[in-house]
């Protein structure tokens, strides 16, 4: 009579599998996604052979790779902001959140399941970049790995952030403009566009405060030569592990908590 | 054997009251239909039983659970449609990957959904729309996907809202003729909303009447109809009729009770009569003798009759109560 329960990992899968099979269905967006990194990346050339930020007292070649290391981050900043939200949005709007509450699974599998389908597709326009700067700048095989290892370790911290987002959503309607405007600040302060020694002091003070942050400096610790990190790197690590720990914690009290107070309320379209 | 109980649920959004001591049962194998006007406190009602809204007061008691205690527990008994079901899949999926995706939320592998699938096809007209994308199903199509979601993992009580809304006749009564027979053969449980009140008196064993928040009655389809008073009716154009005329068919020992309703463009006496056979002869009789042509037609009471009477009876209270 009572039915099976159905677990974490196979919520993440099957959600992932259902997002995989509707972006094959969507192609055109695929394309348009790789030929807007292709352009993405010809920007940064150009800024690159126009700016000199004096704070690193770079050649082309490194704020080529400052942009492009900053790129990778855009791309799974989006992921991990977007996704779950637009998820949510779409889900409330269809009436598929009913289901997913009225069901006894894993609510959590379903929001990582999102993003890590996100994360997939957005290898489309990650690999290809991974691979022009490994190749191009002649990067070593450990520095390939710890940016590899740096991006997955973000992006494990970031899923908390975009899961948050993605309960707002659940609560109130048009949550996507001030996840705009956060994400928006965030690349800025995080430092992915601009070394955060350029920015005033007070946003500096901010940056700290940022996954973000601690996540680029290393990646462009392990890939760029001679890149001096803002603190030692095993205290960014430490920085990094200890944020990801609060926001998840965070995160997991905030889904019992935000589903508790959307059925008390009857928000949304719940 | 009972299979759920509420009592006394109450539920408000800010200062609007959605329920007010609700209280209900349902048994095994029953078919119990949530009848009640727009804003009534239904689709409410229906979401708390499903654990999709929590009650600010009341109890509920699902085959031996409480509702409070053991929401988690309770998911697995319930299957649930709710409205607006032409978007509550996904549109880009075909019904089987759809059937899939919901069926894993559930516990379910792709075999033992597939052989769910395999079971009901032939019933819900699945055999060519399989592997067609949810977005070109038609509605009924689309309803029956989604009715065929609720039923995946095999519920012992099933709550629908509306589920043959906006649905042409044939796909809502393919719909319902299936359900009826699906809880009959599989002896399951179900609470029905509905405005289509034909469908209700022909699914649901038990109506609930709520009104503003409050069940008012619960009874058979039948008894509910009896309790309006008389259930055949002679119905005469109420200008064509003269009042001499009027007088003679009011005192036949045949007609109980007479109203003036409404129509179109007129109004017409509506005379109750005991038996409509010995009714309809005695009614031509007077007209015949007094050379009165008019207007005629028979009706017997429906589900609807006695849902308008008893909200108009529900509504003269509460105004009584609110002078």
């Amino acid at each position: 009579m009572i039915s099976n329960q159905a677990g974490f990992l196979s919520v993440i899968w099957s959600t992932v599998e259902k997002d995989l099979i509707m972006k094959w269905r969507y192609r055109a967006d695929l394309v348009g996604d790789l030929v807007s990194s292709v352009l993405f990346i010809g920007v940064f050339a150009l800024f690159a052979t126009s700016y000199v930020f004096e704070v690193l007292d770079a050649s082309i070649e490194v704020t080529l790779l400052f942009f492009l290391t900053g790129f990778l981050l855009i791309v799974y900043d989006s992921v991990v902001l977007w996704t779950p939200l637009n998820s949510v949005t779409n889900d409330l709007y269809n009436g598929t959140l009913e289901y997913l509450y009225s069901s006894p699974n894993s609510r959590l599998g379903y929001f990582i399941g999102n993003i890590v389908a996100a994360a997939i597709i957005s290898s489309v326009v990650t690999v290809p970049a991974i691979i022009f700067i490994s190749l191009y700048f002649k990067l070593n095989g450990f520095a390939v790995i710890m940016m590899i290892v740096t991006l997955l370790a973000v992006l494990l911290v970031l899923i908390a952030f975009g899961t948050m987002f993605a309960l707002l959503g659940v609560m109130f309607r048009q949550v996507s403009s001030i996840a705009g405007i956060l994400s928006m600040l965030f690349q800025f302060m995080g430092g992915f566009l601009f070394p955060i020694q350029s920015l005033p002091k007070s946003i500096q003070l901010v940056s700290y405060f940022l996954p973000y942050t601690w996540g680029i400096d290393l990646i462009r610790y392990y890939t760029i030569p001679g890149w001096i990190p803002l603190l030692p790197v095993f205290t960014e690590w430490m920085l990094l592990l200890i944020m990801g720990i609060f926001l998840w914690a965070t995160t997991l009290y905030l889904i019992r908590r935000v589903e508790k107070y959307a059925k008390k309320n009857g928000l949304h379209l719940i | 054997m009972q299979v759920l109980k509420a009592d006394n649920i109450s539920k408000s959004y800010g200062k609007k009251v959605a329920l007010r001591d609700a209280s209900l049962t349902l048994d095994s194998g029953e078919i119990l239909g949530l009848l009640g006007p727009n804003g009534a406190g239904k689709t409410t009602l229906i979401k708390i039983l499903a654990t999709l809204l929590n009650k600010d007061s009341g109890t509920v008691n699902i085959m031996g659970y409480d509702l409070d205690e053991k929401p988690n527990l309770i998911r697995h008994l319930l299957g649930f449609v709710g409205q607006d079901t032409e978007r509550s899949a996904y549109a880009r999926l075909t019904p089987r990957e759809n059937l899939r995706f919901f069926g894993a939320l559930r516990g379910l592998s792709k075999d033992e959904v597939d052989n769910k699938i395999n079971r009901y096809a032939e019933a819900f007209n699945f055999e060519d729309l399989l592997e067609k994308q949810f977005m070109h199903l038609s509605g009924g199509q689309k309803q029956a996907v989604v009715i065929f979601r609720s039923l995946l993992h095999d519920p012992p009580i099933i709550f629908l809202d509306e589920p043959t809304k906006g649905l042409d006749p044939i796909a809502a009564g393919n719909i319902r003729n299936f359900l009826k027979e699906y809880v009959l053969k599989e002896n399951k449980s179900m609470i029905l909303t509905s405005h289509i009140l034909s469908e209700v008196d022909f699914m649901a064993d038990r109506v609930s009447l709520i009104n503003q928040g409050l069940i008012r009655i619960t009874d058979t389809p039948l008894a509910l109809k009896e309790s309006v008073g008389a259930t055949d009716f002679i119905e005469l154009v109420k200008s064509e009729v003269p009042s001499s005329t009027y007088d003679n068919i009011r005192a036949l020992e045949v007609v109980n009770s007479v109203k003036i309703k409404n129509g179109k463009s007129k109004e017409w006496y509506s005379f109750g009569v005991d038996d409509l056979f010995t009714g309809t002869e005695q009614i031509i009789r007077i007209m015949r003798e007094d050379g009165v042509k008019a207007g005629f037609k028979q009706h017997t009471i429906t589900l609807e009759d006695a849902f308008i009477h008893h909200i108009g009876q529900f509504k003269d209270e509460e105004k009584r109560n609110d002078k």
